[in-house]
């Protein structure tokens, strides 16, 4: 199993800077995800861990050797494309035994390797199909298998749930994380959900414009966002900011409850009353939305109530909301970053 | 509804009519007068579309044993499929190097090929006729074989080019990944999905051999040389007399063959025309 | 060294991974066409120019720079300013019938009818069958005894003596200077007909059916749909095919040499023909090549054309 590193890796094409300096260190055995908006770079990132981009700086190594020329066949490691990349022309069993037949193995031993994965999989009734014959959750699997069947150094996902319709994402979802488990390999998956990262990673890299925003486990990144950006880019509904003397001042919609609800200790909350405009009731949750005193550029502030809350919330009243203060986040209106709280 | 359809398609089968015999018309009468003797022939108060005397099997006879007809049928053959096998090694490469890997210098590149597909053989054949006789490959198949690729090559290299185009990169980086080098991805995943067109390439090229007529005129001299298209029109004329019977029938035997295999192609040919703008 | 074994490919010479490296894999796919053009295509053609501009003939071959005589002389020749002339009408006409025909035909296949596959067949026969060929029947159809339209003509009343096109029993097409000239641009339409209207019909089927449904829920009629939507679109299309048949037909030599070798006397002379006459069959290579080369222009001009057609119709 191999550890992975990028040292001030760069790709520039042109004038855009599509990744511009990251430094990562990805642990043996772990389950890092690359998350971030179309565009941030992630996926071009990738690409030169595997080495299907040259770097126009920087390093990539694995195990620590440097890997930076080296075509990706040299470097040990599979990856599954966000389209599977099934070879249409070739049966579900000539697709998994391709890379097998690049590293000439024997007729036998292929065959043996083959059905064996095949089987921990769950496709070996699919071999003599072909591609075109399989559904979505099926082409994942026989993708899967042909990453596999190598028996790579590391696993490389490019937005894989990302084809599949919603229901089969969940389902695909957890049997990629118990297969991950159950395997051990160094698994690096990039993805622009956030629920799919939260839910999958050992540890999260949230990049924007080619650069890295923050490193973490998922419950760090959610509750210790280090910027704005990370602040904003997970949680649904997104953050509610407000503006008070260049501090924007976060938190997050399921922190936000009405005070009859609040069971915590006066002093310990901030209040921050809501004049309700819309209640969108979705059974599990209510979404409540409002607007508030101060709130950055003037969006509409949310608060997201578990249906165990059942306190009657009409709009066009104004109620009081209330946040335990050590849930609210701060962060400088100018740089973004994360900043020293303040009273107010 | 109904009654507004009827002049649509009454409208829509005098037109087909009409164009097809339009298309058709020389070639029903090659057909006819393939077996029509000389007595019927000749006499110009004769119907020309019946058989007013026994139809005969003399004139096919006549072009068989007494031309050269079959030896240019040869020669065509030959230079087809040599010219063929040039094109293919030649266009492949290059339509996916243009499709793959060159980025926007491979976009000029391209049209600059295609440009040159622009030029016809009247331009540049006093040139070449002197540069083949400087090889001394004047009146071979040889100077054929060597010049027909510069028209062959151009076009086959557009149509391929689209082809190449239209699968999907990752196919060929799964391959690398999958442990080939791009050399070998290119050898085991994309020519194989590239069948049709390579199909299309042979095709258009054999035809575009059979039909050329310049350069055949003008670098080969000696009958038994000839090829179909040139030698037809200009050695089965015996002296002033034309044996029209047998001329005629030379003409009908290439041309059915070659419209069926065209229309079985005809797509994946016209695609190359509209430089991939449509979806053919 | 444990790591060194764990990756014992990573230690390789640069040569093993030429066949990955994008740059050089592409330069040796491309370099074998780049070099055939060059040296079969560039070369001839600037070794024309310098053929056109010296006093070169099958027997002298030493390359004699004589400036713009061989221009100067064959400018002076009514051969082939007709030559010139006739090039221009013959190809311009042909080409302004075919974009009409071919709208109409590729209309016609547009719709789905039985046989359809066999008509497609019947009608591209013109085109693809070599021309020398296919001009070979079209010279018996014409010929000045023998012709079968004569004979129609005549069983319907409109040939031979008292009639409408008399008092000749036959109408000598190829000998008479309008009639040959007729001739040849019909035969143009006849072998290019059918590529034009491939390509519009490929163009027709790209047109998005959406526009078309839209336009009949609005209630428009067959012909409107057709000129205000169908037409517009098709532009680039139509474009393409028009500048293709007149490369085709302005380059062509066949046609005229086999019917009429350029007569009667040199009415049906085109440039081709003209170059083939004095180049090839006269033995005045520089000479052929200076009347050649006015074949360049419009193939330049056409050329341009074709990319900003091109081009636009891609940006669609």
């Amino acid at each position: 199993m191999a550890t992975v590193e990028t040292r001030n890796i760069k790709k520039h094409f042109g004038s855009v800077k599509a990744v511009d300096g990251v430094n990562l260190a990805i642990r043996e055995g772990e389950f890092f995800v690359i998350l971030g908006p179309s565009g941030c770079g992630k996926t071009t990132l990738m690409r030169m861990i595997a080495g299907l981009e040259t770097p126009t700086e920087g390093t990539v190594l694995i195990d620590d050797q440097d890997v930076t020329g080296l075509p990706p066949r040299m470097r040990n490691l599979a990856m599954v494309f966000q389209s599977y990349a099934l070879y249409p022309h070739m049966t579900v069993f000539d697709n998994i035994a391709f890379p097998l037949k690049a590293q000439k193995t024997p007729k036998q031993e292929l065959r043996l390797k083959v059905e064996a994965t095949a089987t921990t999989l769950g496709v070996n009734l699919l071999l003599d199909r072909k591609p075109r014959q399989l559904s979505g959750g099926e082409k994942q699997r026989v993708a899967l298998c042909r990453a596999m069947v190598k028996e790579p150094e590391f696993l490389l996902l490019d937005e894989p749930l990302s084809n599949l319709d919603a229901k089969l994402r969940v389902a695909a979802r957890s049997e990629l994380e118990m297969f991950q488990r159950q395997m051990g390999i160094t698994t690096i998956f990039v993805t622009h959900d956030q629920i799919e990262a939260m839910a999958m990673g050992d540890r999260i890299v949230v990049m924007s414009a080619g650069k890295i925003m923050q490193v973490g486990p998922p419950q760090e990144i959610y509750h210790d966002p280090a910027n704005l950006f990370v602040a904003t880019f997970l949680g649904s509904p997104t953050i509610n900011l407000l503006e008070k003397d260049g501090i924007l001042v976060g938190f997050r919609p399921e922190h936000y409850l009405p005070l009859a609800a609040s069971i915590v200790k006066s002093d310990l909350v901030t209040t921050i009353p809501l004049r309700v405009s819309l209640v969108e009731n979705l059974g599990p949750d209510r979404l409540v939305y409002g607007e508030v005193e101060d709130s950055f550029e003037g969006k509409t502030t949310a608060a997201k109530l578990p249906s165990m809350v059942a306190i009657p919330i009409e709009p066009g009243e104004t109620y009081d909301f209330v946040i335990e203060t050590k849930h609210l986040k701060f962060f400088d209106k100018l740089s973004g970053l994360k900043t020293e709280p303040i009273t107010f | 509804m109904t009654s507004r359809r009827w002049p649509k398609r009454v409208a829509l089968f005098v037109g087909v009519a009409f164009f097809c015999f339009f298309a058709v018309f020389p070639f029903l009468i090659m057909l006819i007068n393939t077996f029509k003797q000389d007595a019927d022939l000749y006499r110009p108060q004769n119907n020309p579309f019946i058989y007013n005397f026994p139809a005969t099997l003399d004139n096919l006879r006549l072009l068989f044993q007494e031309t050269n007809y079959l030896t240019f049928a040869k020669n065509s053959l030959i230079v087809g499929g040599v010219v063929v096998i040039i094109t293919l090694v030649i266009a492949i490469p290059a339509a996916y190097s243009l499709a793959r890997l060159t980025g926007s210098l491979g976009e000029s590149a391209g049209i600059l090929i295609f440009l040159v597909y622009l030029v016809p053989p009247s331009l540049l054949f006093i040139p070449l006729f002197r540069i083949v006789a400087a090889l001394h490959l004047n009146d071979t198949l040889w100077a054929l074989v060597l010049v027909y690729p510069t028209i062959s090559i151009p076009f086959s290299t557009w149509l391929l080019m689209g082809f190449f185009k239209s699968i999907p990169r990752d196919l060929e980086e799964a391959a690398m990944v999958d442990g080939f080098s791009r050399l070998g991805a290119f050898l085991r995943v994309i020519l194989p999905l590239s069948m049709s067109g390579v199909v299309a390439v042979i095709v258009f090229t054999f035809t575009l051999t059979l039909h050329e007529f310049v350069y055949a005129a003008t670098f080969i001299t000696s009958s038994d040389q000839r090829t179909l298209s040139a030698g037809v029109p200009i050695e089965l004329v015996r002296g002033d007399v034309f044996y029209w019977q047998s001329l005629l029938a030379a003409a009908i035997i290439v041309a059915i063959p070659v419209a069926i295999v065209y229309n079985f192609f005809l797509d994946r040919l016209v695609s190359g025309f509209t430089m991939g703008a449509v979806k053919g | 060294m444990e790591q060194a074994a764990k990756h014992p490919a990573i230690i390789k010479t640069r040569l093993q991974y030429l066949t990955d490296r994008q740059g050089f894999l592409g330069t040796v796919f491309l370099m074998p066409a780049v070099m055939y053009i060059l040296l079969l295509v560039a070369i001839p053609f600037f070794l024309a120019i310098a053929f056109s501009l010296s006093d070169v003939t099958v027997g002298d071959t030493s390359l004699d720079y004589v400036g713009l005589e061989n221009f100067r002389r064959v400018l002076e020749t009514p051969q082939f300013r007709r030559a010139l002339l006739n090039s221009f009408i013959f190809t311009l006409t042909a080409q302004l019938i075919v974009i009409i025909l071919a709208n109409i035909l590729a209309v016609i296949f547009y719709e789905d009818f039985p046989g359809k596959w066999i008509a497609r067949m019947l009608i591209i026969m013109p085109w693809a069958t070599p021309i020398s060929l296919g001009t070979i029947g079209w010279l018996w159809i014409f010929d000045s005894k023998f012709s079968p339209i004569d004979w129609v003509l005549q069983q319907l009343g409109l040939l031979g003596p008292d009639t409408l096109l008399g008092p000749g029993k036959h109408l000598n097409y190829l000998g008479r200077e309008e009639l040959a000239m007729v001739v040849v641009i019909f035969i143009h339409v006849w072998r290019m007909l059918p590529l034009a209207t491939v390509i519009l019909l490929a163009g027709l089927s790209s047109i998005d059916k959406d526009l078309i449904d839209q336009a009949e829920v609005d209630g428009a009629t067959f012909w409107r749909i057709h000129t205000r939507i169908r037409i517009p679109l098709l532009f680039p299309i139509m474009s393409i095919a028009l500048l293709f048949g007149m490369i085709f037909t302005f380059g062509d030599m066949v046609v005229v040499f086999v019917l009429t070798r350029g007569g009667p006397v040199y009415y049906t002379q085109v440039l081709p023909t003209w170059a083939w006459f004095k180049g090839i069959d006269g033995g005045n290579l520089s000479e052929g090549a200076a009347v050649a080369l006015f074949l360049f222009p419009l193939l330049l001009v056409v050329a341009i054309f074709m990319l900003r057609s091109a081009s636009r119709s891609e940006v669609n």
